[in-house]
């Protein structure tokens, strides 16, 4: 279980954040941030618990992903984040490349990463409206997001389902 | 099922309804189920982050 000793709300929650297991008491949960500087987005864990999400240094909306291993404790991490979602196995969904804020449609990129494998993050969608519509279907087979009109899609703008791995 | 403790806050059941997780003031306890023993997990300032 993720959890905090001290927290503060500027617009958006910060705080330190302690992993700990549930099943006794655990004189040495383990840090995984240093006080107000980390926030939880869409999904903190994958379904298993075997690895967690979480963003630091959040300033105008975005700030750096990393994702532990609970069990080895680690950690690989993408900067510039938006949002997280997790999908099926060690597959997250991240929005990063956040446009400016006073522009209107926000937009971001939408990547897909399989943090239980080697390789590094892939680009889904170069453009998505706002960082925050992010959806993973329940199953996690599955990403929900809008993407705005463009003339390499037909200037039709929507809501676009694509499949994860 | 009698009183599992008193001054709960909050609580999450295990999906599997084997424990319960609950706080009591800045403490994290948890408890078997059925029977009510209640253990300590995080003594103190515990705050959750999760929904």
């Amino acid at each position: 279980m993720l959890y905090s000793t001290e927290t503060i709300d500027e617009g958006s929650e910060k705080y330190d954040l302690l992993l700990t297991l549930t099943g006794g008491f655990n004189p040495t949960p383990r840090v995984l941030a240093a006080p107000l500087d980390a926030a939880l987005s869409r999904d903190a864990f994958r379904a298993d618990d075997k690895l967690v999400a979480y963003l630091t240094g959040v300033n105008a909306g975005a700030g750096l992903l990393p994702i532990r291993s609970t069990a080895s404790n680690e950690e690989r991490s993408a900067p510039g984040v938006g949002t997280v979602a997790a999908g099926r196995g060690g597959v997250f969904v991240f929005s990063d490349n956040l446009s400016a804020p006073d522009i209107y449609p926000a937009t971001a990129s939408l990547n897909v990463w399989n943090a239980a494998l080697a390789g590094p993050p892939q680009q889904l969608e170069a453009k998505v409206i706002d960082r925050r519509n992010v959806f993973v279907a329940p199953g996690g087979r599955a990403v929900l997001y809008s993407r705005p009109a463009a003339p390499q899609h037909e200037n039709v703008a929507g809501i676009w389902v694509a499949a994860l791995p | 099922m009698g009183e599992i403790d008193t001054g709960v806050v909050s609580g999450k059941l295990l999906p599997d309804a084997s424990a319960l997780l609950y706080m009591v003031s800045d403490q994290l306890r948890r408890t078997a189920l059925p029977e009510a023993v209640a253990v300590p997990v995080v003594t103190n300032e515990f705050r959750r982050v999760q929904r």
